[in-house]
């Protein structure tokens, strides 16, 4: 102790100068001030702001006279020898030199900032912003002197003591803020495609950043020691107990920063902690899309994953168009600049499902881009900007442009069959004035001929629609009644081609929910008094009254899930407990069968996977009953379940317990 | 005083010696008389810029030989009374010098004769400097 | 070497007799712990395949002064930076009063004074607050005794270190090692560019600090001349070697250069034959005869050469430390500097 006051009294002592020039500087603004008229209102702030830039200057200047003089400076002139032959131990040493260094600097900016600060109001101080963060300023500026000065040090220690290990540090420095780089920009990426899975994604970067160069601070600090403990008068091994120590910790802090990106960026379906809001589902084949919290900290992805094998794909974009054959998958994601996601532009990618492969198809579209995939999952429909733009995806590296459509606006679109696409009214708001009513057609692409046709038109009341029916036949709408304090929807079903009214599937229902099933029939699911209540319709007896009502008993919620065998509707009755996180569901598995209205109880907690989402849908339309997908459920701990209806036996896909 | 004392660092003969046999030279001539002090083993190492452990040294055997005494807080004399060395040492120590002599004689191919008469001059030179009293 | 003392060495240095009349002094002192020293020291650098001293072992007794001679380039700055704990070896270690100085290097240094070869103290510090600032730093200094020195040298106390001439420099240095009464003094080439008077104000000192308090003193020097009547050991440094390391009272008495008539001079090839029973390590033939430095003289050995057939006018007379240093070294006496 005694040695570190010496020597950091002796270093005080010797720049003693800067004391003197910093406090004549103090008072160059009140001069100025004089000058300008002491008593005018805007004075006292102008001194301040003058002092402010005055005490940084002089905080950088001496950071950088110091810190490059301090040690490094003093090694490479031969000068350390007469410290390092007195009883001074090295870490008072190293310690008293560099917090002698931190303090002139710090006391010199202090100075050079105390006169104008003292002659202001206290209107001028808040002003200047230093006011009413004092305490955090000063540690700011504090942390910001030492990393200066280090920096200055670390660059006089590389470039004057001339050693071999110039060449070591010449490598690693770029070659660690590049994999430190390619690491950020690799958490980035998942952040950014985790924020097009869950809202409210936030992965941390910035303190990740800022813990980076607190690392970088700490190592220079260790390093500065392990330069003077180890290295001694002797240049070249000061230099390379410098270089050791730095690049060792912060080598280690990047690989460790990139081993956590690369764990990030390698996570499997399998790694999904449980899976969110339900998958979205084939009408054939076995693949899912399913997304929810990853294993980063607070993350989240979206992945394609096939039940029946376990094979996954990454998908970094929002929304997934799926061939109904279940063949293909195709998607958007963000163009990724180095650091940051640039928002104009998508990368299209297709999922080969049966080989597990991806393919980037070369193809780029607007930001926002929905899209759809013919039933044979060949021919692609996106919207870029104002344009319909249709592909041929035979060969899905090379796909081929077949026709451009438009002008038109914002759409949704499905495919008919392979060579006809129909363009439905998306989101639209009827209460703003002045509406073009032909946002409101549905029209008809053809691919073949290249020419558009208007085929009907939506009614202003019947938004937002809510589902297509198979092949576009049919589709369904919902219509809040108003005035209605329990949120009850009036359910119509409607032509596909025309928009015509076909038939009120439900005027009086809850939560009121509605699927397509096998032989012509749809089901709507709802609740009404409390009790959850399966309304089926079948075609052959014509849309407008109810081939048979179910009454399912009482509950708070109900979700419909899809055909687990022909004919075989799974429903989950789900009550909540007063006061508690939706996770404490307890939720009740049933089993109706359509053409009789038998009920068995399914396995409890089971929840429909599939499940018809309140928002336009074309793959919910079943090719046939008893689809892989429609046998996944989600249990109370959110994770994937194949059930087994035959045997009631569960078995997890996806998620853990929690 | 020192004058008389002066070393050769580059003679083969090392210093210590060369102190002993110079404050025996100018004791036997009477440059030095009986009581008379030396120069501090500091001063005449400073003055002969040679490390002070070799006059102490020197010092030190003329001391053992009774040729010098040593007076606590005054300094080193040349004693009063003759060096009093048992005849067996004394004996010993003229042979030690005879044969070094001598030796000195055998190797310059000096006929004993001429030795010897380098002897009887030595001392009736010594005998001279010591009743002219002067060096 | 060429093997140890073969000369009729007189008494040793460290074997006085009845030494109590005269407390100062090294050689008074019956202590034989050893102050310095280096085992099987190596040093290298990276990238060169040679190293900078080459497994070099020597010590330095209590009281002793040793020299440590060699020219520019033979390792002796490294050397010294090792035995100051200021550059780690290789492999061997330094030691100073028993323990490791690289490891201790701290807590060792209150007992060792330096006086580098290059002035190294902050130039912007006058001597009296460099002398205030060791005050702080060791548990017994003593200022009146340093600025009493610096009087006695005649360097303005007051003046900043970096504005002294280069003598003064060397003398503030010797004023602030001699400040803390230290036990092992290391003198790097201190007289290194000095004039006669701060030279012998210098030696001066040294004498008055070795007659005081038996200092053991390890100094390298350029200075053959001033290290002979002040060292009691030395040892030859060279191309990282040492190459001699060894009492200097039995490295003088075994060297002697010989000087004879031989009449096969002129033959060359004859030389020699007759010094078969030396270590010739220097022969020379001269107009007048043969000249040669011999490294295990003794006085019989003389005797018998001297009565060979052939030799005539045989004598034989001393070396000096600077003509031992170049016949063992064969470095050219310009090359001590640089």
């Amino acid at each position: 102790m005694r040695a570190f006051a010496a020597v950091f009294a002796r270093e005080v002592f010797e720049r003693r100068m800067v004391f003197a020039v910093a406090f004549a500087a103090g008072f160059v603004p009140l001069i100025g001030s004089l000058a300008y008229g002491w008593r005018s209102p805007d004075a006292p702030e102008g001194r301040i702001l003058v002092a402010l830039v005055t005490a940084a200057a002089f905080g950088l200047a001496f950071a950088l006279l110091i810190g490059g003089s301090v040690i490094a400076g003093e090694t490479s002139e031969k000068r350390m020898s007469f410290f390092f032959s007195r009883p001074i131990p090295s870490a008072a040493l190293w310690a008293g030199k560099l917090l002698a260094a931190l303090f002139v600097t710090f006391a010199a900016a202090a100075l050079a900032f105390a006169p104008a600060w003292l002659s202001g109001t206290g209107h001028a101080r808040s002003l200047s912003g230093v006011d009413a963060t004092l305490g955090n300023t000063v540690l700011v500026a504090l942390v910001l002197t030492l990393a200066l000065i280090l920096g200055a040090h670390a660059v006089v220690t590389v470039a004057r003591l001339r050693s071999p290990w110039v060449a070591l540090d010449l490598l690693l420095a770029p070659g660690l803020v590049f994999l430190a780089a390619l690491a950020m920009r690799s958490l980035l990426r998942d952040e950014s495609s985790a924020l097009s899975v869950a809202g409210d994604i936030n992965y941390g970067i910035e303190w990740a950043l800022i813990g980076l160069a607190g690392l970088v601070v700490l190592a220079l600090l260790a390093a500065t020691f392990a330069q003077v403990a180890e290295g001694r008068t002797d240049a070249r091994r000061a230099h390379g107990a410098f270089s050791v120590v730095f690049f060792g910790i912060v080598g280690a802090a990047v690989a460790l920063l990139g081993g956590y990106a690369w764990w990030c960026a390698s996570a499997q379906a399998t790694d999904l902690a449980q899976v969110a809001g339900g998958v979205q589902t084939t009408p054939r084949g076995s693949w899912v899309v399913a997304s929810g919290p990853l294993r980063a900290w607070r993350g989240a992805g979206a992945f394609l994953f096939e039940a029946t094998s376990g094979r996954s794909i990454r998908v970094r974009g929002g929304d997934v168009a799926l061939s109904q054959d279940g063949t293909r998958a195709a998607w958007g994601e963000l163009r990724f600049g180095f650091f940051e996601r640039k928002d104009t532009r998508l990368d299209l990618f297709i999922a080969e499902l049966a080989t597990g492969r991806t393919v980037a198809t070369g193809l780029e579209t607007a930001g926002w881009a929905p899209m759809a995939l013919s039933p044979s999952g060949r021919r692609l429909a996106v919207q870029d900007e104002n344009h319909l733009a249709t592909f041929d995806l035979s060969d899905s590296q090379n796909p081929k442009q077949i026709a451009v459509f438009g002008p038109l606006d914002s759409r949704r679109f499905a495919f008919v069959d392979e060579e006809t696409i129909r363009a439905f009214p998306r989101f639209f708001n009827t209460q703003i004035k002045g509406w073009d009513p032909a946002r409101l057609e549905i029209t008809e692409f053809s691919l073949s001929s290249k020419k558009s046709l208007v085929t009907g038109r939506f009614e202003p009341v019947t938004l937002p629609f809510l589902g297509l029916g198979p092949d576009a036949r049919f589709f369904v709408c919902t219509r809040r009644l108003t005035d209605d304090p329990d949120g009850k929807r009036v359910l119509t079903l409607h032509d596909g081609r025309t928009g015509a009214l076909v038939a009120t599937l439900a005027t009086n229902l809850g939560n009121v929910q509605a699927r397509f099933l096998t032989g012509n029939r749809i089901a709507v699911a709802g609740i009404a008094d409390a009790k959850a209540r399966l309304i089926v319709f079948e075609g052959e007896k014509g849309w407008g009254a109810p081939a048979r009502t179910v009454d399912l008993g009482p509950t708070t919620r109900v979700v419909l899930g899809g055909e687990i065998a022909a004919g075989r509707v799974a429903v989950s009755l789900i009550t909540f407990e007063e006061n508690l996180p939706s996770s404490r569901r307890a939720a009740k598995l049933a089993f109706v069968d359509t053409a009789t209205g038998a009920v068995s109880a399914g396995p409890d907690g089971l929840v429909p996977a599939a499940t018809f989402g309140w928002w336009f849908n074309p793959v919910m339309t079943p090719a046939e009953a008893g689809l892989p997908a429609s046998l996944l459920f989600l249990d109370a701990d959110n994770r994937l379940v194949r059930l087994d209806p035959a045997t009631g036996a569960q078995t997890v896909l996806l998620g853990r317990s929690k | 005083m020192t004058r008389g004392l002066s070393v050769d660092p580059s003679d083969a003969v090392p210093l210590w010696k060369q102190i002993e046999e110079n404050v025996r030279r100018l004791v036997a001539s009477g440059a030095m008389k009986p009581g008379s002090v030396l120069p501090s083993v500091r001063d005449l190492a400073r003055d002969l810029s040679i490390n002070p452990a070799t006059v102490a040294k020197g010092y030190q055997r003329l001391v053992d030989a009774g040729i010098l005494a040593v007076k606590r807080g005054e300094g080193t004399f040349v004693s009063e009374k003759p060096p009093s060395a048992p005849r067996g040492e004394r004996e010993k120590q003229l042979q030690s010098g005879a044969l070094s002599y001598a030796s000195l004689a055998v190797t310059l191919g000096a006929p004993p004769d001429e030795a010897m008469e380098q002897v009887k001059r030595s001392f009736g030179f010594l005998r001279r400097k010591r009743e002219g009293g002067t060096e | 070497m060429r093997g140890v003392s073969a000369g009729a060495a007189g008494p040793t240095a460290r074997s006085s007799p009845n030494a109590a009349a005269f407390p100062a002094g090294p050689l008074s002192k019956k202590s034989s712990a050893l102050v310095v020293e280096a085992r099987s020291l190596v040093v290298r650098y990276g990238g060169n395949p040679l190293p900078t001293l080459e497994e070099i072992s020597f010590s330095v007794p209590r009281g002793s002064v040793y020299a440590l001679l060699g020219r520019n380039g033979a390792g002796k700055s490294s050397l010294v930076r090792c035995l100051l704990g200021q550059q780690k070896p290789a492999s061997g270690e330094c030691v100073l009063f028993g323990e490791d100085v690289w490891k201790h290097r701290a807590h060792l240094m209150a007992k060792v004074g330096v006086v580098p070869e290059d002035p190294d103290a902050p130039p912007s510090m006058t001597a009296r607050q460099l002398s205030a600032f060791c005050a702080k730093l060791y548990p017994s200094w003593d200022a009146p005794s340093v600025e009493a020195r610096l009087k006695r040298f005649d360097v303005p106390a007051g003046t900043p270190y970096g504005s002294l001439s280069k003598g003064q420099k060397a003398l503030v240095s010797l004023a602030l090692a001699l400040g803390s009464a230290p036990e092992l003094l290391l003198l790097d080439d201190p007289t290194l560019g000095l004039d006669a008077v701060a030279r012998r104000a210098f030696f001066g000192e040294l004498v008055g600090e070795l007659a005081d308090r038996g200092t053991t003193v390890l100094l390298t020097s350029h200075d053959l001349a001033g290290v002979e009547s002040m060292a009691t050991h030395v040892g030859f440094l060279k191309g990282g070697k040492l190459v001699l390391d060894e009492d200097l009272e039995a490295l003088k008495s075994r060297f002697r250069r010989l000087r004879y008539a031989n009449e096969q001079t002129e033959e060359r090839l004859e030389y020699g034959q007759e010094l078969s029973d030396f270590d010739a390590v220097k022969v020379k033939v001269r107009g007048w005869g043969v000249e040669a430095i011999v490294s295990n003289y003794g006085d019989d050995v003389f005797a018998r050469f001297a009565a060979l057939d052939g030799v005539v006018d045989a004598e034989a007379s001393a070396v000096s430390l600077e003509e031992i240093f170049i016949a063992v070294t064969g470095d050219p006496p310009a090359g001590r500097t640089a």
